[in-house]
């Protein structure tokens, strides 16, 4: 079912379908490696001026909400667009609430990008990581530690990340990607998308650079998470819907047995499984964003938003493969595009698993049993 | 944030909330106590007082035009109407003739025939049932045998119904009977009659479910005299009324809180057996909680949708597969979750009130079969939406 638009909405997503189709699709993800740093899209994003999405209109933003942003992404992900939207909504979204004025005018019109840098020490997929601390060194404080992962980091970056200091304090802190002391290490990963390591060895932290402490600090970097989380859901969604509907075709015209797949009653059950999922994750996704714009979000429903999402691209992606058959697994057909792109970002901001114990956490007031064995 | 799993994203406009409100009120102060929560099975002689109360109060046939004696209601309305008294665990009427009949007889009846059935049915005097399946016509409903011949002004009417809710305490039977035997397709020789119970020539037999108890019945039709007054709409134009009225009446047979509660009885007795703790079993029933907030936003979005009168015809199957599904799911895990409890026989005492989880179980597996398995709407999504065909 189609979600409930106004006219600008409309609008906005018209606009996102052509931007996404004429810069995104197979042939665009199949050149990425060789795009790095600001790309065509980017800069048409940056003209659309969707980073100022969550901006307040005082702060020369849109004005919209994670709805729009929603709407967006999942014709994104229809079209394997992978740039940084929501990582940039969400940045721009803190900067503007913590009044950097100066920074925020750099992204909204400049193109610089912002990203967070939050590690979820809660995931237990994560590595083992844990946010970077910030030390007093003499009479200034130095930011030291590793984040591992990070999708889109080039040397222009403003970074907002997610430390703690000795006594356990939490801070937001703005950092440029180009400041001393700080070591890009880039990996590439199975969708031909790139992550870099962030070590900071004694970064000099200058005291305007600290966006926010306490609790101030733990409910943006939470704020930031959420958009994020969401953000990448769309995506999923997007992917999925996609997926679903390649092979939905392949059916329709493939014929063995001296009939078309369409035909067959167990592949017809196939894709309404994924047609189900993706039907309760669409409304799922917009009533959910919904939800958090009039601030009556429950923070389980992001968790049950990513854990679905991630979980039935999965599903669908993998289904989509199999009933494209031998074709399915060549480099040359897109299909597998989706399949590598569901792999990816099944995983990005937390899995499956991870979302559904965090949802359990949230939602159940009893601590689960450990597990031991007696020797 | 406290978690309520029985009102997820609802979010009533304000004219909406002073509904609730009085609905909340009068419910609290007029439902009978001795009928909520019930473990065991219900009959129409059961509800018929409480059913009596509701008409008395105007709120019985929500969905009905207020000239054909219903309230009007919006569909809001009617949705709140039902949550209130799933609040409470108070039963709702049968839906047989106010939900499934009503509206066919309303659209589709001569003046005669309204005002002989809708004042009965409003009232809660007169039982009906829907005389559809037959042995050899479940699924493929359209291949049914019951014959009805014409002879002067009556049908006589020969055959066998089977899986009738409610035959056995009904006094009339809506049925679909073949009236031509040559028709292609076979749809198309299909007339609704209405069967007075009582006709000579009905033998009616309760058939015991899984449960232990007698939900459905057949019933052998041997040369019973139908008066041709008793035809709704036009001979072999049966299929096309039956499928008349469809899809609003799934907002309450189809409402998230039949899983809901089915999932908070689960909790309790995870807390009661222990399996609260274990982190497999929260897994599970956060996959299932999960999978339900996902059903309230398409059950929420689905009803805005169709108050709008935009709705897709895929609506009333994702609710149906879903609703079922879940709630399938939902009773095995509350099985689970209760460890050796839940396989006593007898109804438990909980702080809850009696719970009976093997009548839970027993009567979830019905949700997936009855009024169009699942299997057959997954068929529908594949021709009708997806384009999947021969």
């Amino acid at each position: 079912m189609e979600p409930i638009l106004n006219d600008l909405q409309i609008q906005l997503r018209d606009s996102a379908k052509r931007l996404c189709k004429d810069f995104g699709g197979a042939v665009v993800y199949r050149q990425r490696h060789q795009h790095q740093g600001v790309t065509n899209a980017w800069q048409q994003i940056m003209k659309a001026g969707w980073t100022g999405l969550l901006v307040s209109d005082e702060h020369n933003g849109l004005g919209l909400g994670l709805y729009e942003l929603a709407l967006i992404l999942d014709e994104a992900g229809q079209h394997l667009w992978h740039e940084p939207v929501a990582a940039s909504c969400a940045g721009a979204y803190v900067l503007s609430k913590t009044n950097q004025s100066n920074h925020l005018k750099h992204v909204l019109e400049d193109g610089v990008m912002v990203l967070p840098v939050c590690v979820d020490v809660e995931d237990t997929y994560n590595n083992r990581q844990s946010a970077p601390v910030l030390q007093n060194s003499g009479d200034h404080l130095v930011l030291n530690g590793l984040v591992r992962f990070v999708s889109f980091v080039n040397l222009e970056s403003l970074l907002l990340i997610s430390v703690i200091d000795e006594q356990g304090r939490h801070a937001l802190v703005s950092l440029s990607a180009k400041a001393m002391g700080v070591l890009l290490t880039r990996h590439a990963r199975l969708d031909d998308s790139l992550v870099s390591d962030i070590e900071f060895k004694d970064v000099e932290i200058q005291s305007q650079d600290i966006l926010a402490w306490d609790d101030t600090a733990i409910q943006l970097i939470e704020e930031m998470k959420t958009i994020l989380r969401v953000g990448i859901s769309a995506q999923l969604l997007g992917l999925s819907h996609a997926a679903l509907e390649m092979t939905l075709e392949h059916l329709r015209i493939r014929k063995q047995f001296g009939k078309p797949l369409a035909s067959f009653q167990a592949l017809q059950h196939q894709c309404v499984n994924g047609y189900l999922d993706i039907e309760l994750n669409r409304s799922l996704l917009y009533r959910t964003s919904m939800a958090w714009d009039k601030h009556q979000s429950h923070p389980a429903m992001i968790s049950a938003l990513k854990a679905r999402t991630s979980r039935s691209a999965l599903a669908i992606t993998r289904s989509a493969v199999q009933l494209h058959g031998a074709m399915g697994y060549t480099h040359e057909h897109n299909i597998g595009l989706y399949y590598k792109q569901a792999v990816v970002w099944a995983s990005e901001q937390g899995n499956d698993v991870y979302h559904a114990h965090r949802f359990s956490a949230l939602t159940l007031n009893v601590e689960p049993f450990a597990w031991t064995t007696q020797s | 944030m406290t978690w309520d799993n029985t009102n997820l994203f609802a979010d009533d406009k304000p004219t909406d909330l002073a509904f609730r409100k009085e609905v909340r009120q009068w419910m609290e102060e007029n439902v009978p106590l001795d009928l909520c929560h019930r473990p065991d099975r219900l009959t129409p002689a059961d509800l018929k007082p409480w059913h009596r109360k509701l008409y008395d109060k105007g709120w019985v046939a929500p969905h009905w035009s207020k000239e054909s004696g219903g309230m009007g209601a919006t569909l809001t309305q009617q949705i709140i109407l039902f949550e209130e008294m799933a609040r409470l665990g108070v039963p709702t009427p049968f839906p047989h003739g106010l939900n499934f009949f009503g509206p066919i007889l309303i659209e589709a009846g001569t003046p005669e025939q309204k005002a002989q059935h809708l004042p009965s049915i409003l009232t809660g005097d007169c039982t009906w049932c829907q005389g559809y399946s037959e042995s050899e016509a479940g699924s493929d409903l359209a291949s049914l045998q019951t014959t009805a011949v014409l002879e002067g002004d009556h049908f006589i009417v020969n055959g066998h119904k089977l899986w009738t809710t409610n035959g056995h305490h009904a006094d009339w039977m809506f049925a679909l009977v073949r009236t031509d035997p040559q028709a292609q397709p076979r749809h198309a020789g299909i007339t609704m009659l209405l069967i007075d119970l009582k006709l000579p020539g009905i033998t009616i037999e309760p058939i015991q479910t899984m449960r232990g108890d007698a939900e459905f019945a057949q019933e052998h039709f041997d040369n019973v005299r139908v008066p041709v007054k008793n035809m709704i709409g036009k001979i072999n134009e049966g299929w096309k009324i039956a499928n008349m009225v469809l899809g609003s009446e799934r907002f309450t047979t189809g409402h998230p809180r039949n899983a809901a509660v089915l999932l908070n009885r689960t909790r309790m007795m995870a807390e009661i057996s222990g399996a609260i703790v274990d982190p497999i079993f929260r897994h599970q029933l956060a996959q299932l909680e999960m999978d339900l907030l996902a059903f309230s936003a398409f059950y929420h979005h689905a009803a805005e949708l169709h108050a709008l009168g935009k709705a897709p015809m895929s609506m009333a199957p994702v609710i149906k597969i879903s609703g079922g599904e879940i709630g399938q799911k939902a009773s095995e895990l509350l099985m689970h979750a209760a460890g050796p409890l839940g396989l006593l026989s007898d109804n438990l005492k909980t702080p809850e009130g009696l719970v009976n989880i093997p009548a839970d179980l027993f009567e979830m597996r019905r949700l997936t079969v009855g009024s169009g398995a699942v299997e057959i709407q997954r068929n529908v999504i594949a021709k009708r939406v997806l384009e999947l065909g021969a």
